[in-house]
């Protein structure tokens, strides 16, 4: 029973401080599942089940993955919540690969009481321990009243700055434990700068080398999304009139039809940007991170070029790359002051040599993918399909491996966060829980999920989930019967050695029909179309396993180690 | 080339921005040769850590150290 202590601090249990506390930051969606040492929690939560939307996944990686998908699609603080134990030490890989990807989360955990606290109690394990290297922030509170703060620092510090992953653990006299409840939004944390001050020296310096460039070429990332600085990534691409090349997590930043857009960089991306790279006398870097799947060998990387980095992170600054102008700063603060210091550029010369070199992967590589000539279904090929289907306007959301580079080469983007991928930790099994996620982030898109067989299956039971709530995700499963690409790797690298990675398939027809998920399987061409349009008709969840080429290898490729410049086209 | 550098690293006053030091050096295989803890009157944590690393690694050692949250400030000269 609460009492209230006066008007403006009532008296909670900490479970209620917990829920009251994610309505003040705006929470209406939880992925979650319960167990006994965050049971409080849930019984409170179950009187508040018409405000806070929760989702029961299947297993706690899915609930943390389809938080990222959620964050992702909606630029909000994904929420998980799970409990002690090996609940929390499922959600490690789905942390991980957020913490990688810079994705806004709050992940709340359950723990066993203070008193029992390093006695090796049932299901309990030290989860603050375990997440510190996977995690922007993280706490154990033990009483109820550290309850308010906490999250409150949690959601400040998930989202501000360099967005990230943060657990909060609660102990179980915490959750029961009571105390008067007033809640107030973080606003700092000491020693935290989330958004430095941009130098108006370097913005000059890197005004004077985008004046004398010649062969300028942007190279953006997801820190332009993750900084909501579309608007103005976008005047300063037209200002500068540069050529701009995208990382796999910042595409559909520009739609693919921008004049200026010239495709993605790295290891599967397009052959303009790549090959172009040694002829740069300047890359512009906003809001990327120099991974090496886009620099190749990174002692090669813009070896002509000066470079100017626009980050947010102070520790990005010549962490892989050395760059001669650093431009720290939100990219919704830096880019206007870049734009305003530059004249109207024209660089239509310089890009209409981007679009010789796309003729030549147009010609070796893009249509032998998407008009193959053989009977057997390509992925690129399907790709195609699905998009022309939704008209270039879906979200796309990825599983890992040949079927992500396909899809995220052939897939159209008209408008911004229309990609959910897997790119930092490249986690398989990923796909299908962020398409739930991105489903309940985005209920006004259309939601195209593509995985392969062997991605697919390690997160499988989340078309419980899909099902449960009849989510309309739309499935395109490309079984190859391979772990294709580390298959591709055996036989480019390792002499065509498939050690290990043929999977023996169960019937995905009888899996999908099992828990209520209208299915078709394409084996031929001619079949492919009408079997899109019956899945994009379909009002609610679709598997459509498509039967395709089982040795198919994605191009274009950089070989590990080689330069961005020695990419293979086929 | 190696050379032997003194990091002083202030925090808030818990052992976990420790671990978090440690860990960031740790995974770069660091050799510590000294490792002190001092409190300030605040409550504040003070680190001294002695060790050797290549030039060209300890600004990013730094940045990475800096970044955590907790940490207040991280200054680094050459020990003599």
């Amino acid at each position: 029973m609460n009492r209230i202590m006066n008007e403006e601090m009532p008296e909670y249990s900490g479970s209620r401080a917990v829920i009251e506390s994610l309505l003040q930051e705006g929470v209406e969606v939880i992925f979650g599942y319960p167990g006994g040492a965050i049971i409080p929690v849930y019984d409170i939560l179950y009187d508040y089940r018409d405000r806070i939307h929760h989702v029961l996944t299947r297993h706690e990686q899915g609930a943390v993955h389809a938080a990222q998908g959620y964050a992702r699609v909606s630029s909000r603080v994904g929420v998980c919540m799970v409990t002690s134990g090996p609940g929390a030490t499922n959600t490690i890989t789905g942390l991980a690969d957020a913490m990688a990807d810079s994705t806004p989360l709050v992940l709340i955990t359950g723990q066993v009481g203070s008193t029992q606290l390093g006695t090796n109690a049932f299901q309990e394990v030290d989860i603050i321990a375990i997440t510190q290297p996977v995690t922007k922030w993280n706490f154990q509170v033990r009483k109820a009243s550290e309850i308010p703060g906490a999250l409150a620092r949690a959601f400040y510090l998930a989202r501000s700055g360099r967005p990230g992953p943060v657990v909060i653990d609660i102990t179980r006299d915490a959750q029961v434990g009571m105390t008067p409840f007033r809640y107030e939004p973080a606003r700092e944390v000491r020693g935290y700068v989330p958004y430095p001050v941009p130098d108006p020296r370097q913005v000059e310096r890197a005004v004077a080398l985008i004046r004398e460039a010649r062969r300028p070429m942007i190279l953006f990332g997801q820190g332009v999304t993750l900084g909501g600085a579309e608007e103005e990534f976008r005047a300063f691409v037209e200002k500068s009139d540069m050529p701009a090349a995208s990382t796999l997590l910042g595409l559909s930043t520009l739609p693919v039809t921008h004049p200026r857009y010239v495709g993605l960089l790295g290891m599967h991306g397009n052959y303009a940007p790549n090959i172009k790279n040694r002829e740069c006398d300047l890359l512009v870097a906003v809001g990327m991170r120099f991974d090496d799947r886009v620099t190749g060998n990174p002692l090669k990387f813009g070896e002509n070029a000066r470079i100017i980095h626009l980050e947010i992170d102070p520790a990005e600054i010549n962490k892989i790359i050395r760059v001669d102008v650093p431009v720290l700063g939100n990219a919704k603060e830096t880019l206007p002051l870049l734009t305003a210091g530059i004249e109207q550029g024209d660089h239509e010369d310089w890009t209409s040599e981007f679009r010789a070199r796309a003729a030549v992967e147009e010609q070796e590589t893009i249509q032998p993918a998407i008009h193959p000539g053989d009977a057997a279904l390509h992925m690129g090929e399907v790709v195609r399909a699905v998009s022309e289907a939704y008209d270039d306007d879906a979200v796309l959301v990825t599983d890992v491996g040949q079927q992500q580079v396909f899809a995220c080469r052939y897939f159209g983007y008209k408008r911004p966060r229309s990609v959910v991928t897997s790119g930092g930790l490249g986690t398989m099994g990923f796909g299908l829980p962020a398409a739930i996620g991105a489903c309940l982030g985005a209920p006004h898109r259309e939601i195209c999920l593509f995985a392969g067989d062997g991605g697919l299956q390690m997160t499988i039971q989340e078309l419980g989930t899909v099902a449960q709530l009849n989510l309309p995700v739309k499935i395109l499963l490309m079984n190859n019967g391979y772990l294709g690409m580390v298959r591709q790797w055996q036989e480019l690298f390792f002499h065509k050695r498939y050690s290990f990675t043929a999977i023996t398939n169960p019937e995905f027809e009888y899996i999908a029909r099992a828990h209520g998920v209208a299915y078709r399987q394409v084996t031929r061409r001619e079949d492919l179309r009408d079997a899109v349009r019956e899945m994009k008709a379909h009002p609610g969840p679709f598997l459509l396993e498509v039967k395709v080429m089982q040795e198919e290898n994605v191009f274009p490729m950089i070989p590990a180690g080689a330069a961005v410049s020695d990419i293979l086209v086929k | 080339m190696n050379r032997k550098y003194q990091m002083t690293v202030r925090t808030e006053s818990d052992l976990r921005s420790l671990n978090q030091i440690v860990a960031v050096l740790a995974c770069r295989n660091m050799i510590i040769d000294r490792l002190t803890l001092a409190r300030a009157p605040g409550g504040e944590c003070m680190y001294t850590i002695g060790m050797e690393a290549e030039e060209q690694c300890i600004d990013a050692l730094v940045g990475q150290i800096k970044k955590k949250i907790g940490v207040l400030k991280v200054s680094t000269r050459v020990d003599k």
